[in-house]
């Protein structure tokens, strides 16, 4: 049993079913990205004034990435023209040439892109004593060596800050942009962006201070809960801490401290932990939030200080934040705001699209997918040119996206 | 069978190749009867999926009823089981609770509408029928079509799961209005937006396949004139799902990624749950959510109206001996219904705070779109003028479809209205004027879709007496149900209330002191009567699937392959249709519906006879 | 694949399949340029950033989907059009019932809604008014006066039912 027009048009309407199909999936698709475009807009003209960043993005990449794009477009279309005249192996060069494109675009999305936002901070400070204070540390160093030219006086520190809050708000000077410059360093609500170059974490001591008998869970199961817990494997001492209590672990991790709170929790245990000191790393971490560096922990913060590099510093603009002065932090991911939230939406099911196309791609190069060119090369073909409509509306979404996404 | 769609990915392909030469390739039962991309099956999958959570939803909201009625008691013969399967925080000692009854409330909304309706009146019997009345041997892209379904069980899958989950199934409506589905600590909300992804993604899929099929696989001799309305009604539906669902599968992503990755899309700044500050960045706006959701909700509502009218059209058009009166305004009219539902979304927010001109702008649309409604109807009832006719179980089905969906259909236009709507919104008005459209009206329609087409499925008739039983016990308590809400409604009484406005109810001592807006013991009592029309309404449905089941071995056989004496294309079949549909060459010479015609031997003409 | 008699040979396609890559790699470097080049207001740099992807956009389509040969296509057309014309109406009805909210003008009186529309707005909406209908119309038209049937069609049913004796 046969379906008419799967490779031959039907007359009256000139298309076969594949292609009709196709057009009507990618109309759909229009409306799905245009209502995540339409939000983008409304969310996009609806902030506050000095809410929305803007200039984030790093416009060579994107631009590049374009460039990759508009280049797999070209690809995909010469490699259904080379199918047209026949030539499986130019089809298969020209196939290649788009995949090779897909996933340079995806790696430089997903392997550069998104990991350098993920270890980009934003940082909100207590009050504006502690924001000016840390600023003009950071700023001491560029100020003094005068290696901005207008930020070689103390004084002109604050001029430096504004310039940089204004092109990242505002995008030009206003009345406004002063305005909104002048309340956020008067009330401390402006936020310093950077790197985190280094950080103080606590080491956690696990002390047990009691068992309840009555918690459901018998001598020999919390003994046996116990030596899970322990760093050495000795049953004795842990008959010793149930009785007893006593220290389980010292100077250990969060994970590990956490995880025999829990488990030890659910054994009938009491566990208190507390921190015995703090252990410098040098490490840039990843889409940390302020729950991470302020987490009490028996009263002191899970992490009491982070190096921060200010943005913009050439290296110079170093400071030291501890725990008590932060009021937020996030990495550029996508709880920091409502920008990135959008951003990484669109962008995110763009790339799955994108993915998605490599692995219909490579499912037309492998043997089985092949196949069909050996058994019905005209149904192939016309295959191959549903997937280009896909693909270049793959395309012609990133089109749109580039100039709304990076440049405004 | 050599059927593409978009690349697909098995590799069945090569193997149905081979089976190509086979007049009839064995294929196994997984093949045949689960996994089948025959559109029949594929059908009666959706049917039965369909008319099973059609049931279910209704249990959900008898349940309620007796929340309603008789809040506080524990709910009799159900209390225990949902005790022992939900829990004691929701169901202590079989009472529900609030939440539970938000639970059943969200999950009613949802599985009727997206797990009931949609399948039932679009994609089983559109599934099953459409290919048919075109005179096609399939669905343009079978497998697809078969990708769909599993798409669709997938999310039903989900949907029921969330029940069991800590914390259980969604609460938040079936709406799920933000910041309340955003913030709201439960998993079951989560669920809720993964499960409506699958099945919105199942509709879209459907739709590409109803469109592509309906365009391009129509018989020689199908002009677009010569459909059936019912085929034009099901292209039309197809349009809707198609545009109008993505944009809440996007605000579905949204909303998901406001629960786990703690974004704002919808929260705004200095949002304060439970008297704390709530951890996000804010800038975010609850409107857009429900612009997005009611974008494609009110498309949604034509979605699940239009194919009842189609199935309505072929029914009275058979039973009266004499074509639909007025094809030609049936057809201008959904399609210009089908075009502006898209732009009344808005009427379903009235209360948000919009300013004059935009709301006169919606409100304008809003009438606007009652007028094709009328239109059809109108056609339809001129259609009996003159008619000979039948009353079979279909067509009593049929026959009160007009009145009922009359009623819904002008108790709408208060809520199209800005200022009556002020005082009706989300009362008891609205659920009666909806469910007046959907239930006596597109629920009528499916009945009469099932008993109508029975008898080509299983080549049997499903019992005359058992389906006046179910006409008649169905008619009088839907309207005993529904038409006293509007009384309710008018008094002030809201929706979603567990306790069934007891709260607000002038014989409660709270409200000693307070004169307006209160609830009179009549509107309260009404309750009592609402619910009692609900449980006798689901036991007159038990007639329905007993005779459903018994009928498939038992019923009386038909004595054609045309019983009903028909004259669309889905009756020159044998009975039950074989994988390809027709014996013969089809070929349409027709209009669909040459009942009665001067100097013909019967007083039926099917499409496919020739000119003499 | 839809052969519409003036659809060109495929060598010739190839060439315009280059220059149109040529066409969209100019305009990305364009827009990257002027965005770095010139400090323009955010108004303007969005303005010509989305044109420029506009006129991109139209290659794309025309080209290499094909459409400048399948526009006669009218399933595909009419597709295209009634797909943005629903986009364009979601955005556009979103964002002006999101700005058209009543204002507080003091503390005494609440004005509702905004005063009057502005004229471009009128305009516009006119015009969509007008040319939508009007398409839809010439489509439906064009889509109903399909190809003759097989054979002439037979005589019409009645109106009325013949009455069974």
């Amino acid at each position: 049993m046969e379906i008419p027009y799967t490779v031959k048009p039907r007359p009256d309407t000139g298309l076969y079913n594949a292609k009709l199909g196709i057009w009507l999936f990618l109309a759909s698709e229009v409306m799905l990205f245009g209502a995540l475009f339409s939000s983008y807009v409304l969310l996009r003209v609806g902030a506050e004034p000095g809410t929305w960043s803007m200039g984030l993005m790093d416009l060579l990449v994107g631009a590049g990435n374009t460039m990759v794009l508009i280049a797999s477009s070209m690809f995909v279309v010469l490699a259904w023209a080379e199918l047209k005249q026949g030539n499986l192996a130019g089809y298969k060069k020209w196939k290649w040439a788009t995949i090779a494109c897909a996933v340079l675009f995806l790696f430089v999305k997903w392997g550069y892109e998104w990991p350098s936002k993920f270890k980009h901070y934003d940082v909100w400070l207590n009050n504006a004593t502690v924001l000016q204070e840390k600023f003009d540390e950071g700023y001491h160093e560029v100020a003094s060596h005068g290696e901005h030219g207008d930020a070689a006086h103390g004084a002109d520190v604050e001029k430096y800050v504004k310039k940089i809050y204004t092109t990242r708000f505002f995008k030009e000077e206003s009345k406004d942009s002063q305005l909104a410059f002048d309340d956020a360093w008067r009330n401390g609500t402006l936020a310093l962006s950077g790197h985190i170059n280094a950080y103080e974490e606590a080491q956690i001591d696990v002390r047990i201070t009691g068992w309840k008998a009555d918690a459901g869970v018998s001598e020999d199961a919390a003994d046996e809960a116990l030596v899970k817990q322990l760093a050495k494997q000795d049953t004795e001492d842990a008959a010793g801490l149930r009785l007893n209590g006593g220290y389980l672990r010292e100077k250990t991790d969060y994970d590990t401290a956490k995880r025999a709170e829990y488990a030890l929790g659910q054994a009938g245990f009491t566990v208190a932990l507390s921190v015995a000191g703090y252990k410098r790393v040098e490490a840039h971490p990843w889409m940390w939030r302020t729950k991470r560096v302020t987490e009490d922990i028996g009263g002191k913060p899970r992490v009491s200080s982070i190096v921060f590099e200010l943005d913009d510093s050439h290296h110079k603009g170093i400071i030291t934040l501890n725990a008590g002065d932060i009021k937020r932090l996030s990495a550029y991911e996508p709880k920091h705001s409502t920008f990135f939230g959008i951003y990484y939406t669109i962008t995110g099911l763009h790339a799955a699209h994108v993915f998605g196309g490599i692995l219909i791609m490579l499912y037309n190069m492998l043997p089985i997918g092949l196949g069909l060119w050996h058994r019905d090369r005209e149904q192939f073909t016309n295959r191959i040119e549903s997937f280009g409509l896909f693909w270049h509306f793959v395309d012609l979404v990133w089109i749109f996206l580039f100039p709304i996404l990076y440049i405004l | 069978m050599s059927a593409t769609s978009e690349p697909a990915k098995t590799a069945e392909a090569t193997e149905e190749q081979h089976d190509e030469h086979h007049e009839h390739h064995e294929q196994s039962f997984w093949r045949t009867y689960i996994f089948s991309t025959d559109h029949k099956v594929i059908g009666m999958q959706y049917g039965f999926c369909g008319l099973a959570f059609l049931f279910f939803g209704f249990c959900l909201i008898a349940t309620m009823r007796w929340s309603m009625a008789y809040d506080g008691q524990a709910v009799p013969f159900v209390g225990p089981l949902l005790e022992a399967l939900l829990g004691n925080n929701v169901a202590r000692g079989g009472v529900m609770s609030p939440e539970l009854y938000n639970v059943f409330g969200a999950m009613h909304g949802t599985i009727m509408v997206f797990m009931g309706i949609v399948p039932a009146a679009f994609a089983a019997f559109g599934n099953y029928v459409v290919p048919l009345q075109i005179g096609a041997v399939d669905m343009a892209f079978p497998r697809m079509n078969m990708a769909s379904f599993w798409a669709f069980f997938l999310g039903c899958v989900i949907m029921m799961v969330s029940f069991f989950i800590p914390g259980g199934a969604a609460q938040a409506g079936w709406t799920s209005y933000s910041p309340l589905a955003s913030v709201i600590p439960t998993d079951g909300q989560t669920y809720w937006l993964i499960g409506m992804v699958m099945l919105i993604t199942s509709s879209l899929l459907g739709a590409v396949n109803f469109i592509a099929t309906i365009i391009n696989l129509r018989a020689p001799g199908m002009t677009w004139l010569r459909l059936p309305f019912f085929v034009w009604a099901q292209f039309i539906t197809a349009f809707l799902l198609l545009l109008a669902f993505p944009p809440l599968e996007a605000a579905g992503i949204l909303q998901l990624m406001d629960r786990v990755l703690e974004t704002s899309f919808f929260l705004p700044t200095g949002l304060v749950v439970g008297g704390q500050d709530v951890d996000v960045s804010g800038g975010g706006s609850p409107l857009l959510w429900q612009h997005l959701f009611w974008f494609l909700a009110h498309p949604e509502v034509y979605v699940l109206v239009l194919p009842g009218m189609g199935i309505v059209a072929e029914v009275i058009a058979n039973n009266t001996r004499k074509p639909i009166w007025g094809y030609k305004y049936l057809v201008g009219s959904v399609v210009v219904l089908g075009f502006l539902a898209f732009i009344v979304w808005a009427h379903h927010m009235y209360m948000t705070g919009m300013g004059t001109v935009i709301s006169a702008f919606f409100q304008t649309t809003t009438l606007l779109i009652s007028i094709p409604s009328v239109i059809i109807l109108t056609c339809l009832l001129v259609s009996l003028w003159g008619g000979s006719i039948r009353f079979n179980t279909p067509m009593l089905f049929a026959l009160a479809f007009l009145p009922m969906f009359g009623i819904g259909g002008l108790t709408g236009l208060p809520l199209g209205f800005n200022f009556s709507d002020v005082a009706l919104h989300d009362s008891y008005y609205v659920i009666a004027h909806f469910h007046y459209v959907v239930a006596p009206g597109t629920i009528f329609a499916i009945f009469a879709g099932v008993y109508y087409w029975f008898p080509k499925m299983t080549g049997r008739r499903m019992s005359e007496f058992w389906g006046r039983v179910h006409f008649w016990g169905s008619l009088i308590f839907m309207n005993l149900i529904f038409m006293p809400m509007f009384a309710q409604g008018m008094a002030g009484m809201s929706r979603r209330m567990s306790d069934g406005g007891a709260t607000y109810s002038l014989s409660n001592p709270d409200n000693a002191d307070v004169t307006v807006g209160t609830l009179s013991d009549t509107i309260m009592g009404l309750n009592v009567s609402i619910s009692a029309a609900a449980w006798a309404m689901l036991v007159v449905q038990l007639p329905f699937i007993v005779n459903l089941f018994w009928s498939v071995k038992h019923g009386e056989k038909v004595e054609s392959d045309n019983p009903w004496q028909a004259t669309t294309l889905e009756w020159e079949t044998p009975t039950p249709p074989p994988h390809g549909n027709f014996t013969k060459e089809i070929k349409v010479y027709r209009d669909p519906y040459e009942y009665s015609v001067p100097g013909a031997k019967e007083d039926f003409t099917p499409q496919a006879q020739p000119a003499k | 694949m839809s052969d519409s008699h003036d659809s060109p040979t495929i060598p010739n396609l190839i060439k315009k399949f280059y220059f149109v890559g040529g066409v969209l790699v100019i305009g990305t470097i364009i827009t990257f340029v002027i965005d770095i080049m010139f400090a323009l207001p955010l108004a303007l740099a969005a303005v010509l950033g989305l044109l420029i992807a506009l006129v991109k956009a139209s290659f794309v389509v025309a080209i290499f989907m094909h459409y400048k040969w399948d526009k006669k296509l009218i399933w595909i057309t009419w597709t295209m059009v009634l797909t943005f014309f629903f986009f364009a109406g979601m955005m556009g009805l979103i964002m002006w019932a999101e700005g058209d909210v009543p204002k507080l003008d003091s503390a005494l009186a609440i004005s509702t809604g905004t005063n009057e529309m502005p004229t471009i707005w009128i305009i516009l909406a006119s015009l969509l008014g007008v040319a939508l209908p009007a398409s839809f119309t010439v489509f439906t038209v064009k889509m109903l006066s399909q190809p003759a049937p097989v054979e002439a069609a037979a005589p019409k049913a009645r109106r009325t039912a013949k009455k069974k004796s």
